[in-house]
């Protein structure tokens, strides 16, 4: 049984995170596809960790992942509200083929080389089931005492990151008034890079980035 | 055929692999965000599985730190992306160049 659960659990999450890298439908590579694929995974890794009996982890897997993260993803997906549906194809270069089959090759060597340590393989069950207490192992008890004597420090200091990323993300995000209006420079290479040609003078004003006082911020 | 540490391995290294691929492949921001996750998601696997098979719990805890870093990593990101989309107008990642030149 446990054997069939993994193997459905590793095909199902190898397969979803396939899906997120190359959608399925070729002709919709909107990032909304990829996302919904991301949670897939995410519950199927979750599930792994609760046969792996860390169940803390996986209640977490889906409550910050699945959840938290996720939506934040599909939220500024919609927020960006990309219209030209950003027709990507993939451009094949010779960097990109080198760094390709270099992951490949290093992934392909991992997988066919990596063998467990032999004590930390064990042929039949009950060798890890004597190394963990199945009644303690991965609830929220152990590891919160684990966390709160060990692992103090550095879960002081994930208080400090996280407080550091939320100021952070809303100084970056926050709507600059000056930096609506590009330099002369950028909008000229911006317009090279769609068009192949310089902007004219009438031009100008149309590809100014957005209004210098919009309403809409303050409501 | 018992399912042993070494599964959990290969299986967190293929993840691994499909996540650096998808960064290298993919040129839209958001889904290089997203590879990014999953190469995260690889390496909290390999972490679980090893403090499963070594009968310590220190795995669960380093899985959740890393969890807190990737909520940090996701938010800082996703200003950042939202950033860029305004002033590019465009999430292709190639497109982002002015640092290079």
């Amino acid at each position: 049984m446990e054997t069939f659960l993994f193997w459905l659990f590793a095909t199902g999450a190898v397969l979803s995170a396939f899906f997120v890298v190359f959608p399925p439908f070729p002709n919709a590579r909107a990032p909304i596809h990829s996302a919904i694929s991301m949670v897939v995974c995410f519950f199927f890794v979750a599930a792994l960790y609760a046969m792996l009996s860390a169940h803390l982890l996986a209640i977490l897997q889906v409550l910050v992942y699945a959840g938290a993260i996720m939506v934040l993803f599909i939220f500024v997906i919609m927020l960006l509200n990309i219209e030209q549906d950003e027709k990507e194809e993939i451009q094949i270069k010779f960097m990109k083929v080198l760094g390709g089959a270099l992951a490949f090759s290093t992934t392909f060597g991992v997988v066919t080389r990596l063998r467990a340590p032999e004590a930390l393989d064990p042929i039949n069950a009950q060798l890890v089931e004597a190394l963990a207490d199945p009644k303690t192992y991965g609830n929220i008890d152990t590891v919160a005492k684990l966390l709160f004597n060990r692992y103090l420090l550095p879960f002081e200091l994930t208080s400090i990151l996280l407080l550091v990323a939320m100021i952070g993300a809303v100084i970056i995000a926050k709507r600059d008034p000056r930096s609506t209006f590009m330099p002369e420079a950028l909008k000229q290479q911006l317009y090279r890079q769609r068009h192949g040609k310089t902007v004219h003078e009438g031009s100008t004003k149309a590809t100014r980035v957005s209004p210098p006082s919009n309403a809409g911020d303050h409501h | 055929m018992t399912i042993g540490l070494t599964h959990y391995l290969v299986l967190a290294a293929v993840l691994f692999g499909i996540g650096s691929i998808g960064v290298l492949v993919r040129r839209n921001a958001i889904v290089v965000f997203m590879c990014i996750e999953l190469m995260l998601n690889a390496v909290n696997l390999t972490f679980i599985a090893f403090s499963r098979f070594r009968g310590t719990m220190d795995g669960h805890v380093i899985a959740f730190f890393v969890m807190a870093v990737a909520a940090a990593e996701a938010a800082v990101g996703l200003a950042i992306i939202l950033h860029l989309f305004r002033t590019r107008k465009s999430l292709n990642v190639d497109e982002a160049n002015l640092m290079r030149h």
